[in-house]
């Protein structure tokens, strides 16, 4: 392929990943990144032809006009610095393709991709814009090989670049190097000291929008969540305990016949504690079996964390905590970015604090006209049950196996419970927790409604959770004996979720892995893969002590398999070399194999000798014909072909069998 | 916390600290006594201007990914750096086994260009090496054209020519050829010395200056200059022509008589010896020195080449009548090393009959 046709392919690969770039940040938007890449691809056809449109005046006219279009946008559009430089780089790139010519127009084009990278990397966090880096740096060593190995041929001479053949072994190797580069890039990546300290953190403008979360819930607001697949945190359980996992989020105990929200608030601080964790209550001597997760949660637009049941420590990297008077726990702002944290909560429930009067209001039930048929029906479930416990799980189950699970139930919205108890009989996981909460207290059983998330998918490559929005889910909390005891009346959706694809997994389980190792990584990290390194290194040190240890394990053999040939081949490796260096000196072996066999017979070269002398001295036919033989291979650059070797033989050899 | 802070600022540039400590031991100039440094680093590495954007837009990245904690720019950073390691590991692939040897011509004239034959061979078994220059390695005295090479095949050889001038005669020891390439990114120009210790004998110049001609007017056969057929007149006989004769000399006569080419042969003239004289007095000036030095040589010259038995007379040597080139690379010989006598004077040339 021609240079010029190699170098437009390559230029229009790097101009693509320019605009995908563009596309990752923030607020560009999706219309200005397809209308400038369609103004950008149609100048392909110029450049195919070798016409340069904008010239160099032309240019410089452009470029003022998107300077000028980058200070309104960035003071009166978008007000983003990020965002308008971006933009105005996207333009500058789709007008500079116009007019490519010189080597610096190729190098601009280049430079403006670079910077258009640059600005995704202080935008996004997506696991895209590894894949584009990785591409950027494949492509444009590629790009800068051929123009530097251009500019240096029009440096030394004015003629036409002639094709360079760069050749399979050069191409393979620089793709091999390509990759050690990503491989080295990676491993920097992890050494690159941190600070420890962001003065701009990583905020995102746009972070998912949640429901249940917020003073106020109307009844039937999660329903519209329930078919978004969007996840909304990873929850990794660092000691499976058997049973579902109830992320809680917020929980409420004011019912007014349409909506939930909070009439107890008694927020306290949460102060952090001097081994890093935030300690919610004592943990009451259960930690050998307490349920620890490590959850990742996606920015989201409220400030409330998630929990498992009965958690009593938090550790993670903020400040301070609000603790509801419900156990709900709220950070002091939203994150806005991605943050991960770990839980600690007891399997069994505790006597906790006396539950507070608000959770028996029925205030609801007894100003309304159909409350006496609440109360009926609660009377007739529970029956002449004494027991707390047994009257709860009557309840749920009652209301498990009578209704009908439906995102779609007949009510008007005026009184959903209504509709859901007596007429539709069917409704979702908020009726069925209102229904349980209010029918519980008609009962004389303090309780309340919990929002949040159930423990959502498996994924078994990672060992972790998928939790998405629509594993939104509501729940009932009642006080049994001074403890509060979970409740799930509703019953199973009867649609099963479709099971992930692998391949779905699987990119899960890099963009887990993208956002807590290359996004998250801090100087926490750091010092755990230190202490991790270290710890390995002293292990093998102990190994080195009593290496006799290394057989008893079967990985320990192999490791010395592996260990044991590579030395071996390093061995041959550089004996061989060592050997090479020998026959690679300038005198041919057929000279070394006659002075062997002259000093067989006693015949030596007197070191003051040339070999000229030396031959002139013995004045033998044989001697003479292979010194001459000698200097016209070392000196003349002449005589490696056929013929003249086989005569060379035959003269060895009749020297050989020459008596004297 | 401090200490914590200083850290990247050093860890991440130490490739580039390391540059910078080549580049200042690269400088260092060896003690007069000694012949070269002990350790003397295998490679050089110097900035292009793309370089210094580069490291430039490295370190600024570098800040604000320090200042921002955003690990996406660190991750910018370390694919930067990792570009410099992929740099060296190419750059050091086209320099590894390539090696130049030059042939010179076997006269060299002080001031004249001097055609050199540079042979580029590329010993790698697979890899080629590209773009790179061939020079000279700096000495006093030398200007030598870099020659640019391409691409070498793997085990090839590429011959090119360059021009070298020297600036002073005598014994001229060229210390070696530097390799050096801006390969692949144009970020660095990455160079290797390669010792090949040449020596030549530069002799002085002939270029023939109005002094040259006022000397070879004043010498004993008068005018030189005016009178260029210095070959004997007298024809001798006639012989048939043969291969190489020059065809002013064909007796045409004769040849249509006999109805073949015959050529004349003239009387060997009588041959005419002459002593080029150098007084090489001490002068303190040491230009006016050189020139006497050249004008020795292109009087020299001048009779040799109309057929004169020359022979040169200096304070310090004498060299007898002889013809021919060999004569006169003996003359340019003895002229090429000759140094001021312990006699004050000024340096002059003249010629004398023998």
């Amino acid at each position: 392929m021609k240079l010029s046709s190699y170098t437009i392919l390559i230029t229009y690969f790097i101009a693509s990943l320019g605009y995908l770039s563009v596309y990752l940040v923030d607020g560009v938007g999706a219309p200005f990144v397809a209308a400038t890449g369609a103004l950008a691809a149609s100048s392909l056809y110029f450049n195919l032809k070798g016409r340069k449109v904008v010239h160099d005046l032309l240019w410089n006219i452009l470029a003022a006009a998107v300077l000028a279009f980058f200070l309104t946008d960035y003071f009166v559009l978008s007000g983003s610095l990020i965002t308008a430089a971006s933009r105005m780089l996207t333009l500058l790139l789709s007008l500079k393709l116009f007019g490519l010519g010189r080597n610096s127009d190729y190098l601009l084009v280049f430079s403006l991709v670079f910077f258009q990278i640059l600005a995704a990397a202080a935008s996004t966090v997506s696991l895209f814009f590894f894949l584009l880096l990785a591409l950027f740096v494949l492509s444009g060593i590629w790009a800068m090989i051929m123009f530097t190995v251009r500019k240096d041929w029009q440096d030394s001479s004015r003629k036409e670049l002639p094709a360079v053949e760069f050749g399979w072994p050069f191409f393979i190797s620089v793709i091999v190097v390509s990759f050690v580069s990503i491989a080295v890039t990676l491993l920097l990546f992890f050494i690159i000291p941190r600070m420890g300290l962001g003065l701009m953190d990583r905020k995102t403008d746009n972070p998912l929008k949640v429901t249940g979360f917020s003073d106020r819930i109307d009844l039937g607001s999660i329903a519209p969540f329930k078919t978004d697949s969007t996840v909304i945190m990873r929850v990794e359980a660092l000691n499976r305990r058997p049973g579902l996992i109830y992320l809680r989020g917020s929980a409420f105990d004011h019912y007014d016949g349409v909506s939930w929200s909070k009439k107890v608030k008694k927020d306290a601080l949460v102060k952090r504690s001097p081994d890093g964790r935030f300690y919610l209550k004592a943990p009451g001597g259960m930690e050998s079996r307490s349920l620890a997760l490590k959850i990742l949660l996606e920015p989201i637009d409220t400030d409330y964390i998630f929990t498992s049941t009965g958690a009593y420590a938090v550790e993670g990297n903020f400040s301070n905590l609000w603790a509801e008077a419900s156990g709900a726990l709220r950070l002091p702002a939203p994150p806005y970015s991605t943050i991960e944290y770990r839980v600690w909560s007891n399997p069994a429930p505790l006597n906790d604090a006396p539950a507070s009067p608000q959770y028996l209001d029925t205030s609801y039930i007894d100003g309304t006209p159909e409350g006496v048929k609440i109360r009926e029906l609660a009377g007739s479930i529970v029956g002449d049950e004494k027991d707390g416990l047994k009257k709860a799980r009557a309840v749920e189950a009652y209301l498990r196996k009578n209704f009908r699970y439906t995102l779609n139930p007949k009510t008007d919205g005026k009184k959903p419970l209504e509709d859901f108890l007596f007429r539709s009989k069917e409704g979702f996981c908020e009726h069925y927790a209102t229904a349980m909460a209010v029918m519980l207290r008609a009962a004389g059983i303090p309780s309340r409604v919990v929002n949040g998330y159930l423990q959502g998918q498996w994924s078994d490559l990672g060992g972790y959770f998928i939790v998405r929005q629509s594993d939104a889910h509501s729940w009932v909390e009642a006080n049994i004996g001074g403890a509060w005891v979970t409740f799930d009346p509703t019953p199973p959706s009867g649609v099963t979720p479709a099971k992930p694809s692998r391949l779905f997994l699987y990119l899960d389980y890099m963009r887990l892995k993208w956002d807590r190792y290359i996004i998250q990584f801090s100087l926490a990290d750091q010092g755990r893969l230190a202490q991790n390194i270290e710890g390995r290194a002293s292990g093998l040190l102990a190994i080195l002590k009593k290496p006799t240890g290394l057989f008893r394990s079967s990985t320990g053999r192999v490791v010395v398999i592996i260990v044991l040939s590579a030395a071996a081949v390093s061995v041959i490796l550089s004996l061989r070399r060592i050997a090479g260096a020998k026959r690679r000196s300038k005198t041919p072996d057929f000279y070394i194999e006659m002075t062997r066999i002259l000093k067989k017979r006693g015949i030596q070269r007197r070191p003051d000798e040339t070999p000229l002398e030396f031959a002139l001295r013995l004045n033998n036919r044989e001697v003479s014909f292979i010194t001459g033989a000698y200097h016209e291979q070392r000196y003349g650059g002449a005589g490696t072909d056929k013929d003249f070797m086989e005569e060379v033989k035959k003269t060895l050899e009749g020297l050989k069998n020459t008596r004297r | 916390m401090t200490l914590m802070n200083i850290r990247p600022a050093i860890s991440a540039p130490l490739p580039w600290l390391l540059v910078l400590a080549g580049k200042v031991y690269g400088k260092r100039k060896p003690a007069p006594g000694k012949r070269r440094p002990l350790l003397k680093l295998p490679r050089s590495l110097s900035f292009t201007r793309e370089g210094k954007w580069f490291l430039g837009v490295l370190l600024l990245i570098g800040i604000s990914a320090i200042n921002t904690a955003n690990n996406l720019l660190y991750l910018i950073v370390t694919t930067l750096l990792s570009l410099i390691i992929v740099s060296g590991l190419i750059s050091e692939s086209t320099l590894r086994k390539v090696s130049a040897s030059r042939t010179f011509p076997r006269e060299i004239y002080r001031g004249s260009p001097a055609i050199v034959r540079v042979a580029v061979s590329n010993r790698k078994r697979f890899l080629p090496s590209f773009s790179f220059k061939v020079e000279a390695q700096s000495a006093e005295g030398l200007k030598a054209d870099p020659v640019y090479i391409l691409k070498v095949a793997p085990g090839d050889e590429v011959v090119r020519t360059s021009m070298y001038t020297f600036g002073v005669r005598g014994k001229f020891t060229l210390p070696g050829v530097r390799v050096s390439t801006r390969f692949p990114f144009g970020l660095f120009v990455k160079g290797k010395d390669e010792r090949d210790p040449l020596e030549v004998i530069v002799f002085p110049s002939l270029k023939v200056t109005k002094k040259t001609t006022v000397i070879l007017r004043s010498g004993p056969s008068g005018d030189l200059f005016t009178s260029v057929k210095g070959d004997g007149t007298d024809i001798y006989g006639l012989r048939d022509i043969n291969e190489g004769d020059d065809a002013r000399l064909i007796h045409w006569k004769s040849a249509a008589k006999a109805s073949k080419l015959l050529v004349k042969e003239f009387e060997e003239e009588k041959v005419k010896k002459v002593f080029v004289v150098f007084k090489n007095f001490s002068t303190g000036d040491s230009e006016a020195f050189e020139e006497a030095v050249d004008e020795a040589s292109a009087v020299s010259n001048a009779f040799i080449e109309r057929g004169y038995s020359v022979g040169l007379k200096t304070l310090s040597v004498e060299i007898p009548p002889g013809r021919g080139r060999t004569q006169l690379t003996r003359i340019l010989e003895a002229l090429a090393f000759i140094t001021p006598a312990d006699k004050l004077g000024s340096p002059r040339v003249r010629v004398e009959n023998a």
